[in-house]
């Protein structure tokens, strides 16, 4: 196998494991962004019931969500930072 | 709504638009400040979020819509306008001894929520037997009122202080060994409501 492609082999696999990871930050954001919605929703409701939401499908999926995110953090490749300030 | 409640419920949507952002534009994570903001928005925010949307629902369980949202507490809530001084409950009430707005919690301060773990998973409980269980004609106090729940207010004033009876059981008073309610022995009525004048504000 040439040198070219070893370097295909890589750039694949790399790109695979940041569409891996990309997944795990889709769930993430989904799971959080619905459970600070439904969060925020049960905020307007003065009643015993509006805690009960709050946690379970409130705090639930964002629990889950931030885990996900954690389990992102894990994977997720380290790149070369390409920011143009001139302190990196 | 309270101020606290729309500039959490104002957070609580920044923080989801932020969250959009960054799902749209995956791209943001190759530079330094993306990743940042992706940091941000995923951990701290929602967690910072979430802390201040359960403290905000203490403070709304304390409130007396709160408690009264119930329809089993709605007598109870009738009882706080009692045209009769001899009523704990609605003195209390109609004198702003206590906090009309939080006037439950002032005079149950370990009822459910606000009490140890027992307490609270009493609390789950009731809304459970609210909304699937079966309600008992006769509400009750898990244990006897405390003097507690007076005195916390009433040492120190003088209508206390004073009063022959209350310097006579002071040690009883403070020992629990005399409950309060023992010479103030009428408080909510929840029984004889329709026997009585109303109050009306």
């Amino acid at each position: 196998m040439t040198r070219t492609g070893d370097e295909q082999l890589v750039r694949w696999a790399r790109l695979r494991e940041q569409m891996r990871s990309a997944k795990f930050l889709r769930w993430a954001g989904g799971l959080i962004g619905i459970g600070l919605l439904l969060q925020v929703a049960t905020l307007f409701w003065s009643h015993p019931l509006a805690f009960v939401l709050f946690l379970v499908i409130g705090a639930g999926p964002v629990g889950l969500g931030i885990l996900l995110f954690l389990a992102f953090l894990v994977q997720v490749p380290v790149e070369p930072v390409t920011s143009t300030d001139s302190s990196d | 709504m309270t101020l606290s409640t729309s500039a959490l419920a104002a957070l609580t949507v920044l923080t989801v638009a932020l969250i959009v952002l960054v799902l749209v534009r995956p791209a943001i994570m190759r530079h330094r400040v993306g990743r940042l903001l992706i940091f941000v928005v995923f951990l701290p925010l929602p967690l910072l979020v979430t802390t201040a949307g359960t403290q905000e629902h203490i403070e709304h369980s304390k409130s007396t819509q709160f408690c009264l949202s119930c329809h089993v507490m709605e007598d109870y809530g009738e009882s706080l306008h009692i045209n009769d001084s001899d009523y704990l409950p609605a003195v209390h009430f109609q004198n702003r001894l206590v906090s009309q707005d939080k006037a439950c919690f002032d005079c149950h301060t370990t009822y459910t929520m606000y009490g140890d773990m027992r307490a609270k998973l009493r609390g789950l409980r009731h809304v459970w037997v609210y909304y699937a269980g079966e309600i008992p004609e006769q509400i009750e106090l898990y244990e006897p009122y405390e003097n507690r729940e007076c005195l916390h207010c009433h040492t120190g004033g003088r209508r206390f202080e004073q009063g022959e009876d209350h310097v006579d059981f002071r040690q009883e008073l403070e020992s629990g060994e005399t409950s309060c309610l023992e010479c103030h022995e009428w408080v909510h009525a929840v029984d004889e409501l329709a026997d009585l004048d109303r109050w009306e504000p």
